[in-house]
């Protein structure tokens, strides 16, 4: 009957989904047919990414804009085969929909190299949105020019070099910088936030010496370490002062657990970067899901988010024993592939697990079901297990307290053992002792002959296995790097042996 | 107006002066009127259909119209959503017989005491039915 209006009929955005720690690029199409009003989103979104056309529709329609009517709108986010999560979607929608509607005109060459970002709300600002930095990155291996996300995400996006980022505000921000008619503004990427007050200092802590020193070892080497002792004598306090002698992250640590904490959507919104080695304390009413990751779409879990830091378990009797073995590979590999009906993920989960618990003897009625859920499996990837003895009231009592080493102290030291390791390990692609494969082993930890026959001598007495065997090894090598020695000698061997004590765990 | 249509019964003559009323006030629009009480199949009618010439789609109307509005009955009351199912399903036959390829939309109009009164643009269409 009447001709039509010439429109722009189609058009296609880029922007990213997130799989496991990466970005899946999704292609937007957006198509419109002169027909009943209405807007139909296909390609497997999750409610999400189906409330977005109300959300996009009031966006635009307070942003100024005039949708006109008896139009019918397709869009399709392909892959069609990929599940597709979350308000992600919002902005390349809206985008997309004022270009088919003639609206903006945007060249096709900022499109066709510009990912974009964002959720929308009802009044036209952008809203923060999760896994930028895996996005940005992804957007640096594709070769893409530019990023669009929201203003909040910015100084996370730009932590990836050689991106141009464009920090959206609201939708007609983002069109006029698009048609270059506004000019782009500038984002710093996120800096290294200066070390927090320590929360528990080791001064703090009265006696207690051996596991200080313990606790020591295991930050300098990253080993993992078995607190157990009798109710109230401070086991959870010395994990916590675990904390502040913790070495601070590389740069590139840094990066690697922003982008798991990115993902997980739990990056505090003032300081993109996380710098401070995170601290997990994990319930035992925990599921064994939650703490290695999973989900339908797979997100990581409790041992992904303690990555480069300490998954600390208290009351380590108290979780289920399926709980407790899930953790045994990951606590081996350092990594975590959870796999589902929709495809498999592999997380990084390089952790220093504390464990502590009251030991069989402290509680007659549960020593059976304590010795039958903590397997020797599991005890045996524990390298330093001590037994914290009660402390006197006469300790705690004295005015004036023979305080051991403060916090600052013992930090050095480790920081000058690590750095020790990372010289040593300075063309393999580990830095800390606990890395170290069998081959490393015979290569940086020569025992001499007094320490071989010790440890060999202590190996059949205590009945160790071939693990216990090399990470006793491990750990020597870490003391004697805390002594700022070359060589593992005997008497490092012995301190390493100490910290395989008998719990009456076995038999 | 009540005299336009002298034989017929009230409610009627309250009805079809309500849509001559509204195509005057279409037209005003810069609408052009195309046809009114059209009948698709056996059951449904559809009040006006016009064309909108500024965004170029065609518009199927429903009238409601009330001789008078006292604040708490409002004509609004009047449009059902079964009443909504039933135009839906007139315009989309009308656009099937017609094989009409350019877009088209639902609008209510609401007439009382000989003026309109409310104009709402673009109704959403109902999802089943189809």
């Amino acid at each position: 009957m009447c001709g039509i209006r010439e429109d722009p009929m189609l058009t296609q955005l880029l922007s990213f989904a997130t799989v496991g720690l990466d970005g899946e690029c999704i292609t937007v199409e957006i198509g419109s047919i002169p027909g009943e009003s209405g807007i139909t989103i296909v390609g497997l979104g999750d409610t999400a990414v189906q409330e977005s056309k109300q959300r996009v529709r009031t966006a635009l329609r307070s942003s100024g804009y005039k949708l006109p009517t008896g139009r019918s709108v397709i869009i399709n986010l392909a892959p069609a085969d990929l599940k597709k999560v979350g308000p992600r979607y919002d902005l390349p929608i809206a985008l997309g929909l004022l270009i088919v509607y003639g609206l903006v005109d945007i060249p096709i060459d900022v499109l066709k190299d510009t990912v974009i970002l964002g959720e929308l709300a009802l009044d036209g600002t952008v809203r923060h949105v999760s896994g930028v930095l895996s996005a940005a990155a992804a957007c640096r291996q594709r070769g893409i020019g530019s990023l669009v996300v929201p203003t909040m995400n910015g100084a996370e996006a730009a932590l990836v070099p050689n991106v141009h980022i464009i920090p959206a505000a609201c939708i007609n921000d983002l069109v006029e910088i698009l048609c270059g008619t506004r000019p782009c503004p500038s984002v710093a990427p996120a800096e290294q936030q200066h070390y927090d007050a320590v929360l528990v200092d080791f001064a703090d802590v009265r006696g207690q010496e051996l596991a200080k020193r313990a606790l020591e070892v295991a930050a300098a080497g990253g080993h993992n370490v078995l607190l157990s002792g009798a109710p109230g004598s401070g086991k959870t306090l010395l994990a916590q002062a675990l904390r502040g002698i913790l070495p601070p992250l590389t740069p590139e640590e840094a990066l690697e657990v922003t982008r798991v904490y990115s993902v997980a959507n739990l990056l505090p919104s003032g300081s993109p970067l996380i710098t401070k080695r995170p601290f997990r304390a994990v319930h035992h009413t925990a599921s064994g899901v939650s703490i290695v990751g999973g989900g339908q779409i797979p997100g990581p879990g409790e041992i992904s988010l303690a990555h480069r830091g300490v998954l600390f378990l208290d009351e380590l009797a108290e979780f289920p024993s399926q709980v407790l073995e899930v953790l045994r590979q990951p606590l081996e590999d350092r990594h975590i592939t959870v796999t589902r009906a929709q495809g498999s993920v592999t997380f990084p989960a390089d952790v220093l697990l504390v464990a502590a618990m009251n030991p069989p003897q402290y509680d007659v009625n549960a020593s059976g079901r304590i010795r039958k859920r903590i397997s020797q499996p599991f005890l045996d990837r524990i390298d330093l297990t001590i037994n914290v003895l009660p402390v006197p009231i006469a300790d705690l009592a004295q005015k004036q307290a023979v305080t051991g080493e403060s916090t600052a102290v013992i930090r050095a030291r480790v920081a000058s053992a690590r750095e020790r390791q990372q010289r040593r390990f300075s063309d393999l692609q580990i830095s800390t002792n606990k890395e170290m494969s069998i081959r490393d082993l015979r290569r940086f930890c020569m025992l001499d002959e007094t320490a071989e026959s010790i440890l060999r001598q202590a190996a059949q007495q205590m009945h160790l296995s071939a693990r216990g065997y090399h990470r006793t090894i491990k750990v020597a090598r870490t003391i004697a790097d805390l002594a700022g020695s070359e060589h593992i000698e005997s008497s490092h061997v012995a301190e390493a042996l100490q910290y395989r004590q008998n719990l009456g765990l076995d038999g | 107006m009540d005299d336009m249509f002298p034989l017929s019964p009230a409610h009627i003559r309250t009805g079809k002066g309500g849509e001559e009323i509204a195509a005057v006030f279409l037209e005003q629009l810069g609408y052009r009127i195309i046809g009114r009480n059209i009948r698709v199949g056996h059951h449904d009618e559809i009040d006006l259909i016009a064309f909108d010439q500024q965004q170029r789609i065609l518009v199927f109307c429903e009238v409601k119209a009330r001789k008078k509005s006292p604040d708490a009955y409002h004509p609004e009351i009047n449009m059902t959503w079964q009443k909504r199912k039933n135009m839906a399903r007139a315009a989309r036959r009308w656009v099937d017989l017609h094989a009409w390829e350019g877009g088209y939309r639902m609008d209510t109009l609401y007439v009382s005491e000989k003026r309109v009164i409310d104009h709402h643009i673009d109704v959403t269409w109902p999802r089943n039915n189809r």
